[in-house]
């Protein structure tokens, strides 16, 4: 019962992060704005600037640009870190259903 | 008492749904005038470290409660949030310098907070190490539970390291001294308390996994000393 409750949880986590994934995606993609908006209402810097300038040359449309790729960046690292782990423990709890 | 692995498969839809709801509200969160957007990595680097205080926290109440009990159940319970809570450390030192490289153009600082943090997780991580490399089971929950009290000490370190130097590391906004919320909008305290739920779910359901795995491994051994 607990092998197959674990099993069942494993399958359900990557469940939920396969569907996690996308949705973030999702959300980022639609929330996103383009480069001259966005860098204008986001910061100031040099880098800024320069997608700024390109996105003005003419012929070239303006790429859409994450407003929040920090955020993005973070919480990809963390569920890559949870999923490695996870995917850790579904390997220990397989040596453990092999019989000896 | 519901099995470990029971609770795991209640706790995860629960910790998903909870942390979609975090996402958005991260998204939807008003940006700060000062940081930008760089300041969205709170929604997630917050509640990672309060998860990893929690996972520190349970194990080392289950440290002294093996230290006086002697009872496996309790040195299980310890080696298992502890290296969940090693997890979350790990996570912590990797979102941190995401938000340092914009912020202060680094990714690393020797500074008090992230110098504190940066031996606990050592410490912790010598806590595993500790319990890979006893001589048997005995003696690794022994000596790991010694590991985990004197390794907690520097939990109250790392959370008070911004008020007790001068550091370059943002004072706390959430839970201040100030009061509840004090340096935080509405929107984003929301935004923040609901994060710290959903990585509370969510380190419920890697405890129960883990302990699941753990009970199976003891299991087995018991298996093979009976045959």
């Amino acid at each position: 019962m607990i092998c197959y409750n674990a099993r069942v949880i494993l399958r359900a986590w990557i469940f939920a992060a396969c569907l996690l994934a996308p949705s973030l995606a999702f959300a980022q993609a639609t929330m996103s704005t383009t480069s001259s908006a966005a860098a204008v209402a986001s910061t100031s810097s040099g880098a800024a600037v320069a997608r700024v300038d390109g996105a003005m040359k003419p012929g070239v449309p303006a790429a859409p640009v994450s407003k929040h790729p920090y955020f993005f960046a973070a919480y990809g690292a963390v569920w890559l870190g949870l999923f490695a782990y996870v995917l850790w423990l579904a390997t220990r709890l397989r040596s453990l259903d092999r019989p000896r | 008492m519901p099995k470990s692995s029971t609770l795991a498969v209640w706790m995860l839809p629960t910790a998903t749904l909870a942390m979609v709801v975090a996402v958005y509200a991260a998204f939807v969160a008003p940006i700060d005038t000062g940081e930008g957007v760089v300041q969205k990595i709170l929604y997630v680097h917050v509640p990672v470290i309060w998860t990893a205080y929690l996972a520190f926290f349970v194990g080392l109440v289950a440290s002294i409660g093996f230290l006086k009990n002697r009872k496996r159940s309790w040195d299980r319970v310890a080696a298992c949030s502890t290296e969940v809570g090693v997890v979350f450390c790990t996570l912590i030192l990797v979102t941190g310098p995401i938000w340092a490289k914009p912020i202060w153009n680094t990714w690393w600082q020797w500074d008090a907070r992230l110098s504190a943090t940066l031996v606990l997780w050592f410490m912790y991580v010598g806590y595993l190490a500790v319990r890979v490399l006893a001589e048997d089971r005995a003696q690794a929950a022994r000596w790991s539970a010694v590991v985990s009290i004197v390794a907690f000490l520097d939990v109250p370190i790392v959370h008070k390291s911004v008020e007790w130097w001068h550091t370059l590391h943002p004072k706390p906004k959430a839970l201040s001294p100030d009061g509840l919320n004090s340096g935080l909008d509405e929107g984003m305290g929301t935004a923040l308390w609901l994060g710290v739920l959903a990585f509370t779910l969510l380190y419920l359901t890697l405890f129960f996994l883990r302990l699941t795995v753990e009970r199976l491994s003891d299991e087995r051994d018991e298996k093979r000393v009976a045959a």
